[in-house]
C-alpha cells in the first residue's frame, strides 16, 4: 500500500508534507489537517494552528507524566495527550487508510500570543510510523515522496 | 452522508487544495508574506492578518472547513527548523 505526499519547496529546500484528518471523542469535527513529515520528531503533534482548526478543549485533555514541555521550531510548549484518536489519510487508490493512534500529543504556547506560532505546523512523528507500519521514501531531488508498507 | 463518507469527501477535496497551492508556493508567498489565506475549490478565497480572523469569518459565515486549506505563510526572514 502506498499514500503519496506531497514535496514543496520551502525555504529553498523540499520539505514533505501529508494530509490526515484525526478523529477523536474530544472532535466534534473532524478536519483535515496538514502535517509535516518529520522523522526528527519522536511522536505525531497537533500544533497550534491545528488545535485551533479543530476546536479541541484544551483544558480537558491530559498531562503527561513524562516530557510535560516541548522545545519545537524554537518555542517551548506545554504537552498534552489526546487519547483514542485515529488518523484518516487517502492512499494511491484513493482509498481511505485509517491508523489508530492511542496517544497523539497536543501542543500550545507555554508562553507568549497563540497567534505567533500560527506558521508553525502539525508534524508526523515516529510513533505514527511504527503503528501504521510505513517506511517512508523520499526522493528530494525528484520531488517525490511517500508512505509505503 | 456517512460519516466517514464525508471524511473522504473532505479528504479529496482539501488535498487538490493543498497541491495547488504547494505548486504556486513561491509565488503565493511572495505575496501574502505573514498573511493567513484560505483555499477552496483551487482558488484563494479569503486573505487575513491572522489565523484567528480567517476562522471567525468562516464561523461567521457558517461555513464548513472540511475541505478548505488554510495556511499561514511565514515571513521571509523566518524558517522554521523543527
Amino acid at each position: 500500500m502506498k499514500i503519496p505526499l506531497r514535496v514543496r519547496k520551502q525555504f529553498d529546500e523540499s520539505m514533505i508534507s501529508a494530509t490526515a484528518t484525526i478523529k477523536a471523542p474530544c472532535i466534534r469535527r473532524p478536519l483535515p489537517l496538514e502535517f509535516l513529515v518529520d522523522t526528527g520528531s519522536p511522536w505525531i503533534a497537533l500544533a497550534p494552528r491545528d488545535v485551533k482548526k479543530t476546536n479541541i478543549p484544551i483544558a480537558a485533555l491530559k498531562k503527561p507524566k513524562k516530557y510535560v514541555t516541548i522545545l519545537f521550531a524554537g518555542a517551548r510548549f506545554w504537552r498534552y495527550l489526546l487519547e483514542n484518536a485515529s488518523a484518516y489519510l487517502i492512499d494511491e487508490s484513493g482509498n481511505m487508510v485509517k491508523i489508530d493512534l492511542p496517544i497523539v500529543s497536543v501542543l500550545w504556547p507555554t508562553k507568549g500570543k497563540p497567534e505567533e506560532s500560527d506558521a508553525i505546523p502539525s508534524v508526523l512523528g515516529c510513533d505514527f510510523m511504527t503503528l501504521g507500519g510505513f517506511c517512508l521514501h523520499f526522493d528530494p531531488s525528484h520531488m517525490k515522496a511517500s508512505l509505503e508498507k | 452522508m456517512l460519516e466517514e463518507e464525508i471524511l473522504l469527501k473532505d479528504l479529496k477535496e482539501y488535498e487538490k487544495n493543498a497541491k495547488w497551492l504547494s505548486a504556486k508556493y513561491s509565488e503565493i508567498a511572495e505575496k501574502y508574506e505573514g498573511k493567513t489565506i484560505a483555499v477552496k475549490d483551487q482558488k484563494i478565497v479569503a486573505v487575513k492578518a491572522t489565523l484567528d480572523e480567517t476562522l471567525k469569518e468562516f464561523e461567521s459565515e457558517k461555513e464548513d472547513l472540511g475541505s478548505i486549506y488554510i495556511a499561514t505563510i511565514p515571513e521571509k526572514v523566518i524558517a522554521f527548523i523543527l
